[in-house]
């Protein structure tokens, strides 16, 4: 069982040619431009990683008040479509604002009764919209990158906005 | 701040330390080999079983440190991508392209396994039939997880998608062994 935790950072800290602390993948980048665009404070639901506390530089991170919330990693782990949507429902309702970035090898089973499309991303598009329709996608990857990042950061991304 | 878009693209070089790293993680039967050389006995998993039974005199192990498998009684020619395993066993051939490069000095008929295939790790199905398309000339065991294969895993198995498209006999000796001959 991989620790999500410290595999991210190890993984940025096997490049010989990052230098610095402040290095971040692509698919982090995507979630910081959208949560530095709103002025408030977010809900950490993520894996504590070395970019939990690079963020923390950039927004407010908290524990009461929140009204915006970070959900990505291990609490989304091995979960059926059906329960997917109950667990990002409950983790979401009580906020103005989500990030919600899925993993979709963590989805292991479809059990909606619903028919999904042939494509993994429409599908995981289709799920996301049953949980909330106001859920937008903010990056699609066409292929994924091969070597072990996928489980670092989520790749399928989604921005969620009720205001 | 430095924005990583790639694991293995413009970013260079993979420090050593996690070049081993992963070189270990992608062969975890080498620890168990390594203890074998001080008086352990080797734990034969239910894959390597399932090869012993075949009754095969000989086979090619491609890339998961299999020369294990000549203290049971198999002649293994072990073809491997990373010169470290030079280190451990000085006798594997070097292939740095395993994915898209079947070597010609490697036997037709003498059956070759893939046990811990990382390569096959986010591949498109294209990419997989194309491997298939190079490496399967006789008897080719794969051990792997097919969700990993780029597909929709939530509506289909890869099988069912990959076996129309190949002119090969596929059989899933269960749910991450595949046994595919011409």
């Amino acid at each position: 069982m991989v620790n999500h935790d410290h595999w991210r950072d190890q993984q940025l800290n096997s490049f010989a040619n990052l230098t610095g602390v402040d290095a971040i993948l692509i698919q982090e980048k995507i979630m910081l431009d959208f949560v530095t665009q709103h002025k408030i404070t977010w809900k950490w639901q993520g894996n504590q990683t070395k970019f939990r506390q690079l963020c923390q530089q950039y927004i407010d991170i908290g524990d009461a008040d929140c009204q915006g919330v970070i959900v990505f990693g291990t609490i989304l782990h091995q979960l059926s479509t059906s329960l997917l949507v109950n667990k990002i429902q409950e983790l979401t309702q009580d906020f103005d604002y989500a990030y919600v970035a899925i993993n979709r090898y963590e989805v292991i089973a479809h059990d909606l009764d619903f028919e999904l499309p042939d494509s993994i991303a429409d599908s995981i598009d289709l799920v996301m919209n049953y949980c909330d329709p106001r859920f937008c996608r903010l990056h699609k990857f066409d292929q994924v990158d091969g070597n072990h990042m996928v489980a670092a950061h989520p790749m399928d991304c989604y921005k969620l906005c009720k205001l | 701040m430095q924005i990583v878009d790639s694991y293995s693209g413009k970013l260079g070089n993979i420090r050593s330390i996690q070049q081993l790293r992963l070189y270990h993680l992608s062969r975890p039967a080498l620890r168990q080999w390594r203890k074998t050389r001080h008086g352990h006995i080797y734990q034969l998993d239910s894959v390597d079983q399932w090869i012993i039974d075949q009754g095969w005199k000989n086979l090619i192990a491609v890339d998961f440190a299999g020369w294990y498998f000549n203290d049971f009684g198999l002649d293994a020619v072990c073809l491997e991508s990373d010169r470290l395993s030079k280190h451990y066993w000085p006798n594997s051939w070097i292939e740095p392209d395993i994915m898209t490069h079947r070597p010609d000095y490697l036997p037709d008929r003498t059956p070759v396994i893939f046990k811990y295939p990382w390569f096959l790790k986010y591949a498109t199905q294209d990419q997989f039939i194309k491997f298939l398309n190079i490496w399967v000339r006789g008897i080719t065991l794969i051990n792997f997880d097919p969700v990993f294969v780029q597909h929709n895993h939530l509506k289909y198995n890869l099988l069912d998608l990959i076996q129309p498209r190949t002119v090969f006999k596929i059989q899933e000796i269960n749910s991450k062994l595949w046994m595919i001959e011409p």
